[in-house]
């Protein structure tokens, strides 16, 4: 009896699922890839804080089409996510896609993910500084940018006890103090690591690194790893944007996190969004990234991204200019360097930092 | 002298009173067998002597001291349980060495020993298998060998009998009785069955609802039981209600109740207890196979044949006096003879030293 | 005629039931792991000459990946001892004692297993982090300035936490099988004159080790394949294979790299599994069983110093098991407004309205309900599937079993990394195009449960004495009636410890489910993981505390009923 109850309830999960297989997905996946729904992906902060719904609405007042965006995870992981699924199936799953940092430009461009586009596809490009324009390929259109900095715990540390040079840094005092992103995954991590180079070049930034290390606390995954150990007081020192202040004052209403430009610099880093080859709408496309690029939404960008907005035409209310630092020397390396180096950068660092 | 005593032991478990009041004593060399029906404390009696238990109050003495304050690993004693547990990951021969590695011998004594105690039992040959391989009159010969291996000053057989068939059951306490006779070592069996205790016991010491009722002899246990409760347990008896009307010395003559008011004469012969006085209510113990069916003895008694029950080496004649029913034994060839008396009337009779009398149940 | 046409049909009944015991769960691994399977390890061995073992080579020759090979396996030799250290005697405790609330926490012990790592991490950072209470509470005790200890960012703390996780697992075999286990063997040794702790190691210790080697195995491919855990509270300079396999695959766009170091970490740990079972197949014995086993109050029964051993030793795991969760609770409820922290509501209000169901793309009420459902569900197939191939590896010889063994145990090895993106590529084809489909997500939950009902269904059953079942022929009943009849329930212990197990890993399980997942089959801990990518830290607090609670919930309740049902 018990082998009979078995086997029948053995069937029936093997039928349910091949029933499943036959029936099910057909449905929701055939219902997302109506005439008028525009795919987009991106990454799900920029769903979380109410841009994408600002995004939404005035594309649905603009062009009368849906837009559903679809975000499972930080930028790079939502990039790595359209590539692959693109190479299993064959077409692209989304029309357009948001959150190509700068550093990520190879990969883009290595993986062939997106169209050319000119200053007539996107109208709002006109208003747009031509020094964060960093696709010279005309590919991906910046809509923000940001400097990474550090930031310090004022409860944990005060003013006149922070470093503020690369050599102060590594003052044994710090030791174990500074949180940091690992480079291979991160775009803060990243951009710090290129910070250096800039700042010591080519092989001496190692020397550096192997300096810095008794001071590094830990090396997280992602940026919002090292944002929650410092915000839990694990740290007194991070890697992370120089908007943080501003976060801090406007919605903790605390004053607890302060930015640190280290000899006055901050690491320009930009974020740039693109048509993907092979849309099925690619005008759709189009307009969506103009939208974004509006000074509407753009104006909107400053307290959902914690960016500061690419469009000039962008307003942000006066607590926003007050407390959001802009480095007096931004620092970036050139484009075509980093595609040009990133790989042995990158396995250099781990060699030194992570060990052999 | 007596080697192990317990006095005045009681064990609560929760709302049962597993063992009230116990006392006795085991003598050197004795096999001392615990009876009692399941529940009455006899298992428990066995594991407040091993240790596994503390007793709530009371003392255990092993020759004259107090043991209360040792472990059981202190305790030096053996005990072969009803299910041997024997260890399942050890072979037969580290089974038995394994209590020889708590005791200072040397590496040569401890071999021999083994070697010694596989003669002994008759496992030579087997010492590699493994429990499981073996049958399970060997296991118990393992068990038995194991925990006899460190010469504990007490063996406790924990109904180690129980779980076999009844034609191993006999072969293995005979088996039990005859090394333990060899040995000399000091036993207390443990088991339920009454047979088997009168069977290889020195003393029986019979339990009830955490009690002793009684501790003696087999024979004496049989034929002179202190209390009703003994005289049902161990065989089978005929109980006679009645009233002494003469007590002296040596004799009483008791008048049996019911219909025919027969007067019994009983005797005593050299009991130390003190006999029950004129008026007393009794109960006599006549036990079935000390009837004779004919008027040969001195006590004679009117009845009337219900039923005949051929048991193979006997045959037992169901009896009825009156209201009393009565079971008779006979030898199974006079079974044809008696067939014929199915519903007759018959006179039976008994010797007085025969009947045996018991005080009243509280 | 009806009576010649059943004795003929039974048989042959009997034998499509036994055929069908076998066939479909090996039609279920088949079809949902060892054909993705093949696609993952086919892209790891060959490239666009075709078969090659240059990428598995190439590892080798990468000091690096050496380094993180190494450092993998140490990390899970350390946690297994840890485990092993913190689960026995917690079993022992929960086996020879009793005290209130004894069946609660018994029922909860497993819950430490079925919590999300980012939910541990959370927990572990604010008790054992730099600013947790822990450190906290020793500097304001003795006035320091800096805290005493740096337990986390270091191979200790992913040991630490490796522990807090597969404690539990081997708690769970353990006290399941000494529970069980007679006290004559032990009584029997001490009689002999064996001292207590001789007791443990000459006679106890051989009988559990069935189980022990079953949690201690599980702990260590747990270990051996742990990821969000290394990931949170390592950091980059003590990565795990999977680490790298996660980089490799999600973020580097370098499948066939990952596929390589899958591959290589799946014959790694097949090969642990197989000295594993080899070692198990060594101590398995018939042992006598014995229920219940006498136990003795906690608070009144240990004496003298053991006492106070005892009593250490429960703070210190109270500290490791309770503390991290309380914190979570406490964090749920706060907030640092004004540079202060204050007591608030805001995530629970939070987590419940509309912008945020929008941010993780479900509301929550639908993830409790979708991981409820998918846990249930994997829980009966795992059950069903694992149950029946555990009664046939164990009851029946035959040829090739122990391959057969191999091949039911091999979902324990594999990376859910790698499950998932092998499912994924698997999925988004016919013929199984389930991409999208809740069936998806059920069926890579599954497939991990199911090794692990198999290994807690087994020591049960092979501890049964066959005798028991051949009484049970004896007196007439047919092989169906004696397995439903008395080995079920005999195996009970074993059957439940499965059954939460799979419930367990299902609940649990991020890796693959975020790669199969799309809106609307988000479970809770994807949603947590949503909050936490999103700044919400308070918000995956507040979510964190309701998964600790459905989950606590759940076991309680199927403990409660898997008693129940089986003892009826």
């Amino acid at each position: 009896m018990l082998q009979r109850t078995l086997a029948a309830a053995l069937a029936l999960a093997l039928g349910l699922s091949l029933l499943g297989g036959w029936v099910g997905p057909a449905a929701p996946a055939q219902a997302q890839k109506t005439q008028d729904t525009l795919v987009v992906y991106t990454y799900s902060s920029f769903v979380s804080y109410g841009a994408a719904q600002a995004v939404a609405q005035a594309f649905k007042a603009q062009t009368g089409a849906q837009v559903r965006f679809v975000a499972t995870g930080d930028s790079r992981i939502m990039l790595a996510k359209l590539i692959t699924e693109r190479d299993v199936t064959g077409h692209p799953p989304a029309d357009a896609f948001i959150g190509v940092e700068v550093n990520d430009l190879g990969t883009a461009e290595k993986h062939d993910v997106f169209v050319p586009l000119s200053a007539k596809d996107i109208p709002n490009l006109a208003d747009v500084p031509p020094e964060i324009q960093f696709d010279p390929t005309g590919k991906l259109i910046p809509y923000e940018h940001g400097f990474i900095t550090l930031v310090y715990d004022s409860r944990k540390l005060s003013a006149a006890q922070v470093p503020h040079t690369f050599k102060e840094l590594l003052d044994p005092k710090f030791r174990k103090q500074l949180i940091l992103e690992d480079p291979r995954t991160s775009s803060p991590g990243l951009s710090f690591l290129l910070w250096t180079i800039a700042q010591f070049g080519d092989p001496s930034y190692l020397d550096y690194w192997k300096q810095l290390m008794p001071n590094i606390l830990t090396i997280t995954q992602s940026w919002d790893a090292a944002f929650d150990l410092f915000s839990k007081g694990e740290a007194p020192l991070m890697v992370s944007f120089s908007t943080d202040h501003a976060y801090d004052v406007i919605v903790n209403k605390s004053d607890r996190i302060r930015v640190l430009t280290l000899n006055g610099e901050g690491y320009r880093t930009i974020f740039g969004m693109g048509v993907v080859k092979g849309a099925t709408h690619p005008q759709l496309a189009k307009e969506l990234l103009n939208i974004v690029l509006s000074p509407e939404v753009q104006s909107q960008l400053p307290e959902t991204e914690w960016m500061f907005p690419a469009n000039l035409n962008a307003t942000a209310r006066p607590i926003w200019w007050q407390n959001a630092v802009v480095p007096s020397r931004p620092v970036e390396l050139p484009a075509a360097q980093v595609s040009a180096n990133l790989k042995r950068w990158i396995a250099q660092w781990v060699k030194t930092v992570l060990g052999s | 002298m007596s080697c192990i005593e317990l006095q005045d032991l009681y064990k609560r478990f929760g709302s049962v009173q597993a063992v009230a009041g116990v006392s006795l004593a085991v003598r050197e060399g004795e096999l001392l067998a615990l009876v009692g029906p399941s529940g009455c404390g006899k298992t428990t009696l066995l594991r407040l002597i091993a240790g596994f238990e503390r007793p709530d109050s009371g003392e255990i003495l092993f020759g004259g001291r107090s043991i209360l304050g040792q472990e059981p690993q202190q305790r030096r004693v053996g005990i072969v349980f009803q299910d041997y547990a024997l260890f399942p990951h050890m072979s037969v021969r580290e089974n038995i060495a394994y209590g020889l590695k708590f005791v200072p011998l040397t590496r040569r004594e401890r071999v021999a020993r083994v070697a010694q105690l596989l003669h002994l039992m008759g496992l030579s040959g087997l010492e590699r298998r493994a429990p499981e391989e073996l049958s399970a009159g060997q296991q118990q010969r393992v068990a038995l060998a194991r925990a006899l291996a460190p010469r504990p000053r007490i063996l406790l057989l924990d109904e180690p009998l129980s779980a076999l068939d009844a034609q191993l059951r006999e072969t293995l306490r005979l088996e039990i009785k005859r090394l333990q006779g060899e040995l000399g070592v000091t036993t207390v069996h443990v088991t339920h069955d009454q047979e088997e205790a009168l069977a290889i016991a020195d003393r029986v010491a019979v339990m009830q609802a955490g009690r002793l009722e009684q501790l003696s002899s087999p024979q004496e246990l049989y034929h002179r039981p202190q209390t009703e409760f003994v005289a049902r347990f161990i065989g089978r008896g005929n109980l006679l209600p009645g009233t002494v009307v003469q007590s002296e010395p040596d004799q009483l003559i008791v008048r049996l109740e019911g219909a025919t008011r027969t007067l019994v004469q009983v005797s005593t012969g050299d009991a130390t207890s003190a006999l029950p006085p004129v008026g007393a209510a009794v109960r006599l113990l006549l036990r079935p196979e000390r009837i004779s069916l004919g008027d040969d003895r001195a006590n004679r008694l009117e009845c009337q044949v219900e039923s005949l029950e051929f048991l193979g080496e006997i045959s037992r004649l169901h009896l009825r006096c009156g209201a009393q029913e009565l079971i008779a034994q006979l030898p199974s060839g006079a079974t044809e003879h008696w067939q014929q008396h199915i519903g007759r009337r018959i006179t039976l009779s008994f010797d007085p030293q025969d009947v045996w009398p018991l005080p009243p149940s509280s | 005629m009806g009576q010649d046409g059943s004795r003929q049909l039974t048989p042959l009944l009997r034998r499509a039931g036994r055929v069908t015991l076998i066939a479909l769960p090996l039609l279920f691994l088949g079809l949902f792991f060892y054909y993705p399977l093949a696609g993952l390890v086919q892209s790891g061995l060959s490239s666009n000459t075709g078969f090659t073992l240059e990428r598995l080579t190439r590892i080798f020759s990468d000091s690096y990946l050496r380094h993180v090979l190494l450092f993998t396996v140490e990390e899970a030799l350390l946690s297994t001892l840890a485990s092993v250290a913190l689960g026995l005697p917690l079993a022992y405790l929960l086996t020879a004692y009793d005290f209130p609330g004894k069946r609660w926490i018994k029922s909860l012990t497993i819950v430490p297993f079925a919590l999300p790592a980012i939910t541990v991490a959370l927990g572990f950072i604010l008790v054992f982090g730099n600013n947790g209470a822990l450190n906290r509470g020793l500097m304001a005790l003795f006035h320091l300035s800096s805290p005493p200890l740096a337990i986390l960012y270091s191979l200790q703390g992913i040991v630490l936490a490796h522990a807090f996780y597969n404690a539990p697992i081997v708690t769970r075999f353990v006290a399941a099988a000494w529970e069980r286990l007679s006290p004559r063997y032990e009584e029997s040794a001490r009689a002999l004159g064996a001292p207590r702790w001789r007791v443990f190691l000459n006679i106890t210790l051989p009988m559990l080790m069935p189980a022990l080697a079953s949690g201690a195995a599980l702990a260590f491919i747990y270990s051996f394949l742990s990821f969000p855990i290394v990931l949170a509270l390592g950091g980059a300079r003590f990565s795990t294979i999977e680490v790298e396999i996660y980089r490799r695959a999600i973020i580097q766009i370098n499948y066939s790299g990952a596929a390589a170091l899958a591959t290589l970490e799946l014959l790694i740990a097949l090969l642990f599994t197989l000295g594993y079972l080899r070692l198990a197949a060594r101590y398995a014995r018939h042992l006598q069983l014995a229920t219940p086993r006498p136990t003795r109050s906690l608070l009144t029964g240990p004496a003298g110093p053991r006492r106070w051993l005892i009593y250490a030793f429960i703070a210190a795991s109270a500290l490791l098991f309770v503390a991290p969760i309380a914190a979570v609770l406490l964090d749920s409820f706060s907030r640092t407004w004004q540079d202060q922290t204050v007591f608030t509501l805001d995530w629970y209000l939070a987590i419940f309205r509309p912008t945020y169901s929008s941010l993780i793309a479900a509301s929550p009420l639908q993830s409790i309900w979708n991981s409820l459902s998918f846990a249930g569900a994997s829980m009966v197939i795992a059950l069903t599937l694992g149950t029946g191939l555990a009664l046939n590896l164990t009851r029946r010889r035959f040829v090739g079993r122990s391959l057969l063994e191999l091949l039911v145990m091999a979902p324990l090895g594999i990376s859910s990394v790698a499950l998932g993106l092998a499912l994924l590529r698997t999925f988004v084809r016919p013929p199984l195009a389930l991409s999208g489909h809740w069936i998806a997500i059920v069926i890579a939950h599954s497939i991990l449960a199911i090794p692990f009902v198999i290994r807690a269904v087994r020591p049960a059953l092979e501890r049964l004495a066959p005798r028991l079942s051949e009484a049970a022929h004896a007196l007439g009943a047919s092989p169906a009636r004696t397995t439903w009849e008395i080995v079920l329930p005999l195996i009970r212990p074993g059957l439940l410890t499965g059954a939460v197990f799979a419930f367990a890993i299902s609940i649990a399980e991020m890796s693959a489910t975020i790669m199969l997942t799309r809106p609307g089959l988000l479970t809770m801990p994807v949603a947590v993981y949503r909050f936490l990518a999103t700044r919400q830290f308070g918000a995956a607090s507040a979510m964190s505390v309701l998964l600790i609670a459905v989950i606590a919930l759940a076991f309680v309740l199927i403990e409660r009923s898997g008693e129940r049902a089986l003892r009826g």
